[in-house]
């Protein structure tokens, strides 16, 4: 029997206002992919990100999750999203990092959510994978740029999420930090076959890492395995010569 | 049993003004996290334009306020949703089309301007026990509300997207929490006045934010500090003989201050200077 792709792309077209963000974006991600969204600063990155969670509507075409038009999905246990930035970053929001992470173990209303004390045993282990045990209690504006973003992947660690998105998690992150999440993205897809879609600029690293890249810069620019893109292709997308550096991993 | 409890209209003013100082806190902790501290301000004004209106037709303006202030919570939460402006756009929209249609009304409705100043600064020893059954039930209506979406409220509040792709309906608890604000807007008019409604909505918050530990804790300290302010800022007001609504307000900002300053001097003796 036919598996249905993760996600879904059908010529689609999304606009903030009179100007266009992406335009006819037509690709699928298989299950178990590590598909890297990559393209320059205001090519439709993020937008894409936002059509395939269904936070804006597309104008033409459709988005599909796990088979069903993402307007209509309400599986959402089976997704996990890691923002950029979060609004409570930006003010003093009075949560520790367990509790916040303890929040990605929403399932619906629950009368006794105010009682609630104590982290799960999923919480802590998803604490100790990011390396935030010892920040438990802490509350989460204390923390670091990086550490915060480390708050968001342990929340997409909570549960046993089938897609992952990441909307630059590197972004602030130190070289160790960088490491740390790029073991842990590999550890989730081969051990437990979770799909990830990754947004980054840092395109050395991700066409190392990924499987599939989607280069985008309001329409798609190419759709394929990551081994196949070539320095021209880059340099079309980008707009100037690229090359391409890859990291090791001895 | 000291005078200012002998006096039937000071111990209903403390029994309504106890409710509204611990339920607008509460409401105010997820209004000031998402940075909507100015949407109290902005229902507040559309029902001084439903008083007015009510005054006009000398029809219960207290109930066409509370209506007026559910309808403007909707269309806020709907222009919010919808993207079409910034959120702080929206808030100004409606604060000065709820000014200019009070304006009017008033100038059309020669003789009422004074009962429309007890709703403007407050006028705490006119609420009747119908005042406090409708305080009451507010109450306990915020309080279920809270109790029962405690997860939506904090997770909609930390980040709406994320909120949305955890499966929470985000737009259904936001307009909860709109509609539950416009009413205890309405109904703390007589305490502090609209003009000042939002003061005490968001200083117990500022200064619970200054010492929680945790969404809880938060949230009971700034109800505390509510109600602390409101039987605090009565008190001075009936022996002072000075204006209720500004001593409890003036009160909610001397404890955020005090509170403030209490928290440099702890966290400057804790961390000594590393020089």
């Amino acid at each position: 029997m036919p598996v249905d792709p993760v996600l879904t792309f059908e010529d689609v077209t999304f606009g903030y206002g009179p100007s266009v963000a992406v335009e006819g974006i037509s690709f699928a991600v298989e299950r178990g992919d590590f598909v890297a969204l990559i393209g320059p600063n205001g090519s439709g990155k993020t937008t894409l990100v936002k059509l395939a969670l269904g936070l804006e509507r597309p104008q033409r075409g459709r988005v599909l999750l796990f088979g069903q038009e993402v307007q209509r999905f309400c599986q959402w246990h089976r997704v996990s999203y890691v923002p950029q930035s979060v609004n409570a970053f930006t003010v003093r929001f009075p949560a520790t990092v367990g509790e916040v992470i303890s929040y990605a173990e929403y399932r619906g209303i629950d009368p006794l959510a105010i009682l609630r004390r104590g982290l799960s045993p999923a919480v802590r282990q998803a604490l100790q994978a990011v390396g935030m045990w010892e920040q438990r209690g802490q509350l989460i504006g204390e923390l670091s740029g990086g550490q915060q973003q480390r708050v968001l992947i342990a929340r997409a660690l909570v549960h046993r999420t089938e897609l992952l998105l990441l909307d630059e998690p590197t972004a602030g992150v130190d070289v160790a930090g960088e490491e740390r999440l790029y073991s842990l993205l590999r550890d989730m897809r081969q051990q437990h076959g979770v799909t990830i879609i990754l947004v980054s600029h840092d395109v050395g690293v991700v066409l190392h890492e990924a499987t599939k890249v989607v280069c985008i810069n309001r329409k798609l620019r190419f759709y394929g395995a990551a081994r196949e893109v070539t320095d021209a292709d880059l340099a079309h997308l980008y707009g100037f010569p690229v090359d391409l550096v890859f990291h090791r991993h001895d | 049993m000291p005078e200012i409890f002998q006096l039937s209209f000071m111990v209903r003013a403390f029994i309504g003004g106890g409710i509204v100082g611990a339920i607008a806190p509460l409401l105010g902790t997820f209004l000031v996290l998402r940075r909507l501290s100015m949407f109290v301000d902005s229902l507040a004004h559309v029902a001084l334009a439903g008083v007015a209106v009510g005054l006009l037709f000398n029809r219960f303006p207290i109930m066409v306020a509370v209506g007026v202030s559910i309808a403007a919570a909707v269309v806020l939460e709907r222009l919010r949703a919808s993207n079409r402006m910034a959120s702080d756009s929206a808030l100004a929209l409606i604060l000065y089309t709820g000014l200019a249609v009070m304006v009017v009304l008033v100038s059309l409705g020669n003789g009422f301007n004074v009962d429309l100043f007890g709703f403007l600064f407050g006028n705490i020893v006119t609420v009747g026990g119908p005042d406090l059954w409708a305080m009451g039930g507010l109450a306990a209506a915020v309080l279920v509300l809270v109790w029962l979406l405690y997860g939506e409220l904090v997770q909609s509040t930390f980040d709406p997207d994320l909120a949305r792709v955890s499966g929470v309906p985000v737009w259904r608890v936001n307009l909860a929490l709109a509609i539950l604000t416009g009413v205890t807007v309405t109904l703390s008019m007589r305490v502090v006045g609209a003009l000042l409604v939002g003061a005490l909505t968001v200083f117990p918050v500022l200064a619970s934010l200054q010492l929680g530990r945790g969404f809880r804790m938060t949230l009971l300290v700034s109800a505390a500090l509510g109600i602390v302010s409101v039987f605090v800022g009565l008190t001075i007001s009936y022996y002072r003989d000075i204006a209720a609504g500004g001593a409890i307000v003036l009160t909610a900002l001397g404890l955020l201050v005090a509170i403030s300053v209490l928290r440099g001097m702890i966290t400057r003796l804790v961390r000594p200077a590393s020089r």
